[in-house]
């Protein structure tokens, strides 16, 4: 038990993705479901989440036709499912700038949002590139950036430079540049000794790019970059390797927000809409929402 | 677009091809697709209406980078309260490319049915343009917050009209999908493939 409770929430999925986007170098391995998630944070007086999802209203068809995304639901229905409204959530934390993750912020109209200010900064300059290098600009939503203006503008974006500690009581963000995204951070709740948890961002798809088969080099598990970083795999596994140690590398206590098994490790149910909710650890005093 | 033959233009044009091949540009020999020629004399308004497409994606995607450069800068003052911003290469980067789109925007003959798009990718950067001018004079003048907030609501617009001027069939979108957490096997499969290469690099 501790100060923190924590959820997982499923607001969307794609049921068949290509194994090897989540998985560096798992080539023609098939097919996994990849859930679309935030995650959502309580305690202390606050309620805070780790990104905020995709924009339906603007996307939600083309990516339904093109890509197969499904039954996205609202934060409103989403976090309903545990009692709470998009409007009390006082802190968003942004793990990086791709449309998935900072794509909804008009749905929060009273939260504060924190982002790496390298993640804007390198945005810029990739923008600013040839088409020839275009790829180095996938999947960031001008539109997310323009709504980030009107965000600055009331004084509820805040641009952070490197690590933070006790951004709220006991949690803290931690950078992990040029790895998936140019500025992309994790976020560790501190819920007592011994009792961190670590939200990943998508610097974690899944649980094997922290425990993946090491039998090709004789070990038990090593770490597995994910499939897609702008900046490099060497940085992806040393984020890791920061992730585990705050964690005394009890691997349970990473959390990938794209990883369908959570269901396995974490009490979790299935909603009304199909979506799943995992509960991740409750604080003192409070209830369940999966039971 | 219901002649199959002009269907079959289009389709070549914005998914087969990069906007910027110039084996869109060129006639296809009698017998290349089917037997028949791409297009005939009858469908001489389809075919401009894919030129006009072809042209346009380039000039599109410019307006879409050039607003999140743009609103990246602006972010990077507000936020940061960085007036510093105004000084570094990137404005002179964006200007630059704002220019480059000029020339384009100009070059672009818009079929009849297609003026009103062709207006709004106008607007859209007659607008960025004058968010431009406010960076300039955010610079100079002591009173730089009202430049930056009057530069936020024009960039709002900016997008808006962008946003007016989008067309996914024609690979028009504010958002590069291609590489992005979704799911280009799905896409692969709805267009019904078995086989081969994964990625469009046309689309």
């Amino acid at each position: 038990m501790g100060q923190y409770s924590i959820w997982v929430l499923e607001y969307s999925y794609v049921s068949n993705y290509h194994k090897s986007g989540v998985l560096y170098g798992a080539h023609n391995q098939g097919y996994v479901k990849l859930p679309y998630c935030y995650a959502l944070i309580k305690g202390n007086g606050h309620v805070a989440m780790v990104d905020v999802g995709y924009n339906n209203k603007d996307y939600g068809k083309h990516l339904g036709d093109k890509f197969g995304v499904e039954n996205w639901h609202s934060p409103k229905a989403v976090l309903g499912e545990i009692d709470l409204t998009p409007e009390d959530v006082d802190t968003v934390f942004v793990t990086h700038a791709h449309f998935d993750h900072f794509g909804n912020v008009e749905d929060f109209p009273m939260a504060i949002f924190y982002i790496q200010e390298k993640e804007i900064a390198k945005w810029v300059w990739a923008m600013s590139l040839p088409d020839r290098m275009r790829w180095m600009n996938v999947a960031v939503d001008p539109g997310d950036i323009v709504r980030g203006v009107d965000l600055a503008r009331q004084k509820r974006l805040v641009t952070i430079d490197g690590a933070r500690q006790d951004v709220l009581p006991n949690i803290d963000l931690n950078p992990a540049f040029d790895s998936h995204t140019y500025g992309s951070m994790w976020v560790t709740v501190r819920n007592g000794k011994e009792d961190s948890w670590v939200l990943a961002g998508d610097l974690v798809y899944v649980f094997d790019n922290i425990e993946g088969s090491g039998a090709a080099v004789d070990i038990e598990t090593l770490y597995v970059p994910v499939g897609l970083a702008v900046g490099s795999q060497t940085n992806l596994v040393l984020a890791t390797e920061e992730m585990m140690k705050q964690v005394n590398y009890e691997a349970r206590r990473v959390i990938p927000i794209h990883e369908e098994r959570l269901k396995d490790r974490f009490p979790s149910r299935i909603t009304k809409n199909g979506l799943r909710i995992s509960e991740i650890c409750l604080a003192d005093g409070e209830k369940s929402r999966v039971q | 677009m219901t002649d199959p033959s002009a269907k079959r233009f289009f389709e070549r044009a914005v998914t087969v091809h990069r906007y910027d091949c110039e084996l869109v540009a060129m006639p296809q020999a009698s017998g290349a697709e089917g037997g028949k020629s791409a297009v005939d004399e009858d469908n001489a308004a389809d075919e401009a209406t894919v030129r006009y497409v072809v042209a346009t994606r380039p000039v599109y995607d410019g307006l879409r980078r050039l607003i999140g450069q743009v609103a990246g800068l602006l972010v990077l003052a507000q936020a940061g309260g960085r007036r510093d911003v105004f000084d570094l290469p990137d404005i002179p980067a964006a200007r630059e490319r704002w220019t480059e789109i000029e020339q384009r925007l100009g070059a672009l003959r818009a079929p009849s049915g297609l003026a009103s798009h062709h207006a709004r990718l106008a607007t859209t950067h007659a607008t960025l343009g004058e968010v431009l001018e406010d960076f300039g004079m955010a610079r100079l003048q002591r009173d730089w917050q009202q430049h930056l907030d009057r530069a936020g609501d024009r960039i709002k617009h900016a997008y808006a009209w962008l946003q007016a001027a989008s067309e996914p069939r024609a690979g028009m979108t504010p958002v590069d999908f291609n590489h992005a957490c979704c799911s280009c096997a799905q896409r692969w499969r709805h267009q019904g493939g078995n086989d081969g290469p994964i990625f469009d690099l046309g689309a």
